[in-house]
């Protein structure tokens, strides 16, 4: 099995939502900013929910902002 | 700093603090000949019931953290068990090889066995919750 990989728009979303800051976008999830740092840079993957929360908090549907990479 | 490490480095101090009393007092019973080891075994109780106060409190506590910090505790706590038990193997088996299968060690030898392992547990929790968020926390 190759390596799976999460990865995101979060960052290029947040400028363009008018430059929200890493800690307004925690806020409106319902995580700390660390985390969102932590998601932003691929070392974390969200649970399922948070990864909704986080496409809702952008007004995207999931896989606008999450994208599933996997090596075979 | 997030709540967890903060809550990390006051668990971190005080192990560190705890272990020091601890092995203070310890050395001093010991060599006071057995007199105040009751003293001792009722310190022992009250310790086990604080533990167990601090545990029922830590879990009202864990339910302010987010997914990946209870994720982090949970990595945190895994390890701690892993070395609690891997100390505890060492120790147990350092101690039969030096006093020997038909030796005898003292009674009080366990629970101090028991609660230094406990608190070498907690060191390695709090150690590790402060290296993983030091190597998620680049600010990005």
């Amino acid at each position: 099995m190759g390596d799976e990989m999460l990865s995101n728009r979060i960052r290029r979303l947040r400028f363009d939502a008018g430059e929200m800051t890493q800690q307004e976008l925690a806020e409106k999830v319902g995580v700390t900013r660390q985390t969102i740092i932590a998601i932003e840079q691929g070392k974390y993957s969200p649970s399922l929910p948070l990864a909704f929360r986080i496409a809702r908090a952008f007004g995207r549907p999931i896989e606008e902002v999450f994208e599933y990479d996997r090596e075979l | 700093m997030i709540k967890l490490q903060t809550r990390a480095w006051i668990e971190l101090a005080v192990v560190i603090w705890l272990a020091a009393i601890c092995a203070g007092c310890f050395v001093l019973l010991v060599r006071l000949n057995s007199r105040g080891l009751d003293t001792l075994l009722i310190g022992g109780i009250a310790g086990l019931i604080a533990g167990l106060i601090i545990a029922v409190h830590q879990t009202r506590i864990d339910r302010q953290y987010d997914e990946r910090e209870k994720q982090i505790r949970q990595k945190a706590f895994s390890w701690a068990s892993k070395a609690f038990v891997v100390l505890f193997g060492v120790i147990s088996f350092v101690a039969f090889f030096t006093v020997g299968g038909k030796g005898t060690v003292p009674v009080y030898f366990l629970p101090g066995l028991f609660f230094g392992c406990l608190l070498f547990a907690q060191f390695v929790q709090s150690a590790v919750i402060l290296i993983q968020c030091a190597l998620e926390d680049n600010d990005g």
